[in-house]
């Protein structure tokens, strides 16, 4: 049961939400912002999806509860990586930066071939540092 | 990577909601929030919204949802957008929906885990039992003699377990999804079964029926909450759990009812051959199986829904809702209905129970941490300098 999700990669929310953590610990707001930014505008997450993705994360055990705080009377919680989650987040970096590796490699040859310029113009190796425009 | 506490637009939306105060962290130091730039009637219908979730959830995470939600309020937002509403509507319906399962994901995964073994084990015996019916009566049909036609809904009742176990086979083979949408097919046609049973005048038979269809749907929609309960790896080891529980359960139920069948003259998979086992047995045999598994912290996540099935499976075999012996002429809609509204009733009072144990567990678990904590302070001290009579001390 369950054996085709074995391999299964992180679905691109909790991917970022766990990209938002990698630097340093954040509240809810703070990811929903981190999210926005770094999917450029695609994805918002907003409170009720968001404390539903934490939660499955925290009970994963790839994130956990850091501290409390109490701003203009507004309970702030924050969270951060786990060990567990630092190596997941390591592990699906490194899985869609190779994936992006070769889909560029494959339009470069296709560009070189005289397949268009489209091809010719994603073939550069920038980029490679967005994973989660690989996993959208 | 940017926006994150304290820079960017937060930080710019926060010094705008209440000027002059900084978003710098004073724990325990709450300021007045500033009435004229976060609307008292915005804070209300956030509230409002929040109370749609179940009352675990909102203990968990009501304050900093709220926090949130007036962090990220537009400057001069008087109500909550529809979008807000919308996001805030749906994860209400899906914490609602998930709550019998658990009111975590820690507890849903735990009570998914369990009952994606528990409930085939118990659902097989029947499927096993009615589909050796269809058999012989395909059988009879087939054969030279004849057999007498079956009504719709007997047809509809194999034909729902048939489903079922395909679906049990596709998820145990790692067809997960074609396993859940053929279990969902299996549910859907145990409420047709229903209707059909109810529409031909025979209520009885729906209600006998009932607590089936409603393990077939729980079966479903415990299959659809476990990957929303779950980040990560999923491995062999609970196909290989449902594999040895649906076998073990199968060849018990044979050899307990080997022996009756046989004295009877009757086969294994016939109603008959249950009769030494009365209600009042099954009733005691629940109650302590449910009883234990209280005491587990992740047994006790798959009770209540355990608990609203075993209370309809055994209610339906009762005369509870008869004054002395059953009456299968005088059921009706009524008994169905009341049937499954004393399930639902009991799997959400049981969820409420191991809510509560949850909370004394936690309770208990973080006294004990002060204790330790304390514990340790204590012995520090005491294994300082001059804690011990009769030690020289610095002075």
């Amino acid at each position: 049961m369950f054996a085709g999700m074995a391999s299964k990669p992180l679905q691109e929310p909790a991917f970022l939400i766990l990209s938002a953590l990698a630097r340093e610990p954040l509240h809810g707001y703070g990811i929903a912002q981190d999210v926005e930014s770094s999917s450029e505008g695609r994805i918002t997450l907003r409170a009720g999806t968001l404390y539903g993705a934490i939660d499955r994360l925290v009970a994963a055990g790839l994130v956990e509860v850091d501290h409390e705080e109490v701003v203009d009377s507004r309970l702030r919680r924050y969270y951060r990586l786990t060990t567990e989650g630092g190596g997941r987040l390591a592990a699906e970096a490194e899985r869609a930066e190779a994936q992006a590796r070769r889909a560029l490699e494959r339009l470069g040859a296709r560009a070189r071939r005289g397949g268009g310029t489209a091809g010719a113009d994603v073939a550069r190796p920038t980029g490679l540092g967005a994973p989660g425009a690989v996993l959208a | 990577m940017s926006g994150v506490h304290g820079d960017g637009a937060a930080g710019a939306r926060d010094r705008a909601a209440v000027p002059g105060s900084s978003p710098t962290s004073v724990p325990a130091a709450p300021a007045v929030t500033d009435p004229l730039v976060v609307a008292p009637v915005l804070v209300r219908d956030y509230r409002r919204l929040l109370r749609l979730f179940p009352y675990a959830y909102r203990r968990e995470h009501e304050a900093e949802m709220l926090g949130h939600l007036l962090d990220a309020a537009r400057p001069g937002q008087s109500r909550p957008s529809r979008p807000e509403r919308w996001d805030l509507l749906r994860a209400a319906a899906r914490e609602r929906l998930l709550a019998p399962l658990g009111s975590t994901p820690r507890g849903r995964r735990a009570s998914t885990g369990l009952l994606l073994v528990v409930l085939p084990a118990l659902l097989v015996i029947m499927a096993a039992r009615a589909v050796a019916f269809g058999i012989v009566w395909a059988g009879a049909l087939l054969g030279s003699g004849g057999g007498a036609p079956l009504h719709p809904q007997s047809v509809m009742s194999v034909l729902m377990w048939v489903l079922w176990l395909v679906a049990l086979a596709a998820t145990l083979a790692g067809a997960r999804r074609l396993g859940l949408v053929v279990a969902w097919a299996a549910g859907a046609t145990g409420v047709v079964t229903l209707g059909t049973s109810l529409a031909a005048g025979d209520a009885y038979a729906a209600y006998l029926e009932l607590p089936w269809a409603l393990a077939v749907l729980a079966y479903a929609g415990v299959l659809a909450a476990r990957p929303t309960c779950r980040v990560g790896r999923e491995t062999r080891r609970p196909a290989l759990a449902t594999l040895a529980a649906t076998v073990l359960a199968l060849g018990a139920y044979v050899a307990a009812t080997f022996s009756d069948s046989v004295h009877l003259g009757v086969p294994w998979w016939s109603g008959v051959a249950l009769r030494s086992w009365t209600p009042q047995a099954l009733v005691t045999v629940a109650v302590l199986v449910l009883g234990a598994a209280l005491w587990g912290r992740r047994t006790r996540q798959a009770v209540p829904v355990l608990a609203g099935l075993a209370a309809a499976a055994l209610l339906s075999r009762s005369a509870f809702f008869w004054s002395g012996r059953v009456d299968p002429a005088t059921a009706d809609l009524g008994n169905v209905l009341g049937l499954l509204g004393f399930a639902v009733a009991a799997t959400l009072v049981v969820r409420w129970v191991v809510d509560r144990l949850d909370e004394l567990s936690e309770a208990r678990a973080a006294h004990r941490a002060e204790l330790a904590a304390v514990g340790g302070l204590a012995r520090r001290d005491a294994d300082g300098p001059g804690a011990h009579p009769g030690e020289p001390t610095a002075v």
